[in-house]
């Protein structure tokens, strides 16, 4: 069972009806209590950093910190995983050490499909060729590199498409909105052990 | 590398996919579902659904056909007319539309930009600018969905989009409605001058023909993407054909 975390603000309802259509099980989670059980959990988002940390449950985002599961955060889920924003001042989960920056391109936000070149491999990279586009929608972004299996270029600079460290997983780009390939990546993360 | 986005305008009123020649005397061409998924399987890159119904008639737009639609589709698609609340913008992301875009609306409140901006982020909010050139100038039109309603709002079209990009709009959609449902290309002039202006995307409309006319204003001008209704809906060239001639001319097209 994925847990789907919803926070009011979120791309909750895309992400659910892609695992639909992979029909992976899922359920959707509002706090601490809900996360029991889950053997996996999707972390989407859009919107605001701020916004996203004002809108979320205390206890929830104490207890995102120590998760054993695989995890996978999309978009600005992805980002919250970092320990800091340049897009706000509240403090992420900090599970993948480093901060979020603004792209700094001519043309801003960066939007559209994007190839991400994978590194190594991983299951969560299963079946998906290296350079496959995905949809990304965003200003910022991880550029110290550190954590990737994905790497994605705009104008002139590199950042993080795809992070892992131990079982946190991170996305930039929207999967549920990326076609094909997208659906492809959930169904990798949906069979992770 | 960023592809550059083909993007299908579908107007839809009442419940239909309909298309107007110069904004005027629309046709029914069919159902919602039906159209959005068969240019997701052709190869568009995002679809963008224009309620102009809903607008005019100070209607918002009703979401049971965007959850249907998001549930259907797995490719980005926004949702315009009628949003003039955070409530409406709020209602419509939810239901899981990756972006919604204010026109009329925003030129009445232009602080709702930025509420929507700060609420959801830039990247939730495009702007629609539809522009006629008056003498030398593009001015900008309001409450084109209904020609009983139309009108010019005074302001330039470039410093609408400004203030618009100001306000934290994410992404600009210009349409030159000289050029609307007439297909004898995009408005090269004026959209090469205002994307070369702006540092958010700009997405090309109204005009729209032939693949020639995708190849003119990706060469010849800074846009992200490109927005055309009338000619796909018809057939007239198949959006693979279109990607094909681009990529000919090193514009890089996202293939499947």
């Amino acid at each position: 069972m994925i847990g789907v975390i919803d926070t009011g603000l979120s791309n909750y309802n895309s992400v659910v009806s892609a695992l639909e259509k992979i029909q992976a099980p899922y359920k959707r989670v509002q706090n601490s209590d809900e996360l029991n059980n889950c053997g996996k959990i999707i972390f989407p988002g859009i919107g605001s950093w701020d916004q996203l940390s004002k809108t979320l449950d205390k206890k929830l985002v104490n207890d995102m910190k120590s998760l054993k599961v695989p995890f996978l955060g999309i978009c600005l889920g992805m980002q919250f995983l970092y320990e800091e924003s340049g897009e706000g001042v509240t403090p992420g989960l900090g599970v993948i050490p480093g901060a979020i920056t603004k792209l700094q391109t001519h043309i801003l936000p960066h939007m559209g499909w994007n190839s991400v070149s994978l590194l190594g491999d991983d299951p969560l990279l299963d079946e998906i060729e290296c350079g496959a586009d995905f949809y990304f929608v965003h200003s910022y972004a991880d550029q110290a590199k550190d954590f990737s299996i994905g790497m994605t270029q705009v104008e002139d600079i590199w950042f993080s498409s795809i992070v892992k460290r131990d079982n946190y997983y991170g996305v930039q780009f929207h999967p549920e909105r990326s076609g094909k390939v997208g659906l492809q990546l959930l169904l990798n993360f949906s069979r992770l052990s | 590398m960023l592809k550059k986005r083909i993007i299908a305008c579908l107007d839809v009123k009442d419940g239909k996919v309909v298309k107007g020649v110069k904004f005027k005397n629309h046709e029914i061409l069919g159902d919602i579902l039906e159209f959005a998924k068969a240019y997701s399987d052709a190869g568009i890159d995002e679809l963008v659904f224009y309620d102009i119904t809903a607008s005019p008639r100070g209607e918002v737009v009703d979401t049971q056909w965007i959850k249907k639609l998001s549930n259907v589709i797995t490719i980005p698609f926004s949702v315009a007319g009628g949003i003039s609340t955070l409530k409406d913008a709020e209602n419509v992301l939810s239901s899981g539309a990756e972006k919604i875009s204010v026109n009329s609306m925003a030129l009445k409140n232009p602080e709702l930009i930025t509420e929507i901006a700060n609420r959801f982020g830039s990247q939730a909010i495009v702007v629609g600018i539809d522009c006629l050139k008056k003498g030398d100038e593009y001015r900008v039109f309001q409450m084109t969905g209904d020609p009983k309603l139309t009108s010019c709002s005074g302001r330039l079209s470039i410093d609408w989009a400004k203030e618009a990009q100001e306000r934290g709009a994410g992404e600009i959609v210009l349409n030159c409605m000289d050029q609307d449902g007439v297909r004898r290309g995009y408005d090269l002039f004026h959209t090469k001058y205002l994307a070369s202006e702006l540092t958010i995307p700009v997405v090309a409309s109204g005009g729209a023909g032939s693949v020639q006319d995708f190849v003119d204003i990706f060469t010849q001008s800074y846009v992200s993407g490109a927005l055309a209704a009338s000619i796909f809906h018809k057939g007239l060239v198949s959006i693979k054909s279109i990607k094909e001639s681009l990529k000919m001319n090193n514009i890089p097209v996202r293939m499947l």
